[in-house]
């Protein structure tokens, strides 16, 4: 199993009570494989994501991602382990606005050792393939949302961790950059990539291995789609 | 160039509103301690020069002057052997300086009675660095005229007028100062004893007490008798009490100003550079978050903020010291008139603040950074979703 969770329950206090984002949730995911999980606003998909990336301890259970066991580890190893093993995609982009796309996408160089980097001519090659390559050289506004959010998948995937998080990838975009970007997402699964897209939006389950649906913080197998059935 | 350090100054590009507020505040303080560090050489001898141009504040008259006498006539009729002023010269380290010896006198001018007062330079104890001329110089052979005097005379600078059987030329009329100096005549102290018929004689010493000499007690009236005591058994001292404090407060005044500006500038810019920093954290919050996802550690985190406020502080400095000396030697010359010559431009002081400003503002910047260093980016991301 590349992301293995057991147990895990996280609390968040607030002023009046205790909010249980989530209870008890135990979740498998193999290699190669996208899943989506949706659920309504504040059930605990987002903390579960977090939690999943290392960056949000939980109260109890384990989060194994390749067979590490993550809040294991101290925060400097948690650090580098999520530098080259899990990438990130989120709804806002979270582009630097200072740097340039090409500059945004090497951005996750700068953690890594120098042996490991990949060339700049890989990361030309990547925005190249997402359709970014008169892009290179613009600031994140100066490009539209769906190239915004490319930039960002070209960022999380330049480094080709094994897993990669998506938290409302397509919370900003129309339809047709909706579809752009799972279509990524699914080619990044078909190269040996595990995904995980946190969405509410039931378009996205055609593009998905598996669908979990969280509701008040538990945990459930929704559905299951076979990759054979998808019709993009 | 570090992948970190392009980071830096890529958002010191991009965010140059807060970059050039941070950078004004700092180099205007910066600008402001140099300028006040480089006058301070000039206003401590200005202050010096103030301080002793308010006057002698000490009195030694010979042991057999009556005191009552003395005030009621404003000198000692008694006199003393002038060469007291030589063992007080040769007795070291004492409590006082500027040592001025006068032998006065009544004499008759057109029948009515004037003064005479003898006086010589003002003469510094053996181990006391040679201060600038203090008091009255009267060229030999010549007097200076008080109002009165040079009325009931009729005499005018540069004129020969007859007094005590001996020409005189006339070097100064004073302005009327409605004292007894408008009665006065001032001579040189030798050209006095001889005119008086009292070589080698002189009625008073006046001085100043050293406030600097070696701690505070030094310049009561307790110390200076008993110094005196020591070097000459037969005189008395009398301290000019509000003179003396108008003295102490005059330099105190002037040696706490300058600490305490500086001080008020340091903590007010470091307050501005830690409110403006804080600002920049803010509105890097989701930045800091990603990096944070991205596998940057707190260290890097904390050198991109700490670089930035360091990158300022190299920068207000320089910029701050080019300033300050340029406008220091450009105005102030005119506030310091008289002491212009010490305001210099100092590479000492481009040294402290090369090193005080980027620590000042690393100061400043610390709670902002450890703030982006603790914050929490799993909390950040969701937030600005």
């Amino acid at each position: 199993m590349i992301i293995e969770l057991s147990h895990v329950t996280r609390k968040f206090p607030t002023r009046n009570a205790t909010v249980t984002a989530l209870s008890d949730v135990n979740f498998k995911l193999e290699a190669g494989t996208m899943a989506c999980l949706s659920g309504p606003s504040g059930s605990g998909k987002s903390t579960l994501l977090f939690t999943l990336g290392g960056m949000l301890r939980p109260d109890s259970g384990t989060v194994r991602v390749l067979e590490q066991d993550l809040y294991g580890l101290s925060k400097s190893e948690r650090a580098a382990f999520r530098a080259t093993q899990i990438g990130f995609v989120f709804q806002e982009f979270h582009l630097i606005p200072y740097l340039t796309v090409r500059e945004n996408v090497l951005l996750p160089l700068g953690q890594i050792k120098h042996s490991a980097r990949p060339n700049f001519e890989e990361c030309e090659k990547l925005l190249t393939r997402l359709g970014l390559a008169h892009r290179m050289d613009h600031k994140p506004r100066q490009l539209s949302a769906g190239e915004r959010q490319r930039t960002a998948i070209a960022r999380a995937t330049l480094l080709k961790p094994p897993v990669l998080l998506a938290d409302e990838p397509t919370g900003n975009l129309d339809e047709n950059s909706a579809a752009e970007v799972y279509q990524l997402l699914t080619e990044y699964r078909d190269q040996g990539g595990t995904v995980l897209v946190v969405t509410h939006t039931r378009a996205a389950w055609n593009y998905a291995d598996q669908v979990f649906q969280i509701v008040a913080g538990q945990l459930q197998v929704c559905s299951e789609v076979p990759n054979q059935s998808y019709s993009h | 160039m570090s992948f970190s350090l392009r980071l830096i100054l890529k958002e010191l590009f991009h965010r140059w509103v807060g970059f050039s507020l941070s950078l004004l505040a700092a180099t205007a303080a910066v600008a402001l301690c140099v300028g006040i560090t480089m006058m301070q050489s000039a206003a401590d001898k200005e202050t010096r020069r103030n301080a002793r141009d308010i006057g002698s504040n000490v009195f030694i008259i010979p042991a057999s002057c009556d005191l009552y006498e003395y005030h009621q006539q404003g000198y000692s009729k008694d006199s003393m052997p002038d060469t007291n002023i030589d063992r007080m010269m040769e007795a070291g380290k004492i409590a006082y300086n500027h040592l001025i010896p006068t032998l006065t006198a009544e004499i008759k001018v057109e029948g009515r009675l004037a003064r005479m007062t003898g006086i010589a330079m003002a003469r510094h104890p053996k181990g006391r660095p040679s201060k600038s001329k203090m008091g009255v110089v009267v060229t030999p052979g010549h007097v200076h005229l008080g109002h009165n005097v040079a009325e009931l005379l009729g005499a005018k600078k540069g004129e020969d007028i007859q007094l005590l059987n001996r020409l005189w030329v006339v070097e100064r009329v004073a302005p009327e100062m409605g004292t007894v100096d408008d009665i006065t005549i001032l001579a040189n102290l030798e050209d006095a004893q001889q005119a008086l018929a009292r070589r080698g004689e002189i009625s008073e010493i006046k001085a100043i007490s050293c406030v600097q000499c070696d701690t505070p007690e030094d310049t009561s009236l307790g110390t200076l008798r008993a110094q005196l005591k020591k070097i000459l058994p037969d005189t008395q001292v009398y301290l000019m009490k509000e003179i003396a404090d108008a003295r102490v407060r005059q330099r105190r005044m002037m040696e706490l100003y300058s600490p305490f500006v500086i001080i008020v500038l340091i903590l007010a810019s470091a307050a501005w550079l830690g409110v403006l920093a804080a600002i920049n954290v803010r509105e890097r919050i989701g930045e800091i978050g990603l990096l944070r996802a991205l596998g940057y550690g707190g260290r890097t985190i904390g050198f991109l903020i700490l670089g930035r406020a360091a990158l300022v502080g190299v920068s207000a400095a320089l910029l701050g010291f080019v300033i300050g000396t340029f406008i220091t030697l450009a105005f102030g010359p005119e506030i310091f008139p008289e002491t212009a010559r010490a305001i210099r431009s100092d590479y000492r002081i481009l040294g402290v603040v090369l090193v005080a400003t980027p620590l000042v503002a690393l100061f400043a910047s610390f709670i902002p950074a450890t703030l982006a260093i603790g914050h929490d980016p799993a909390v950040t991301l969701r937030e600005n979703q």
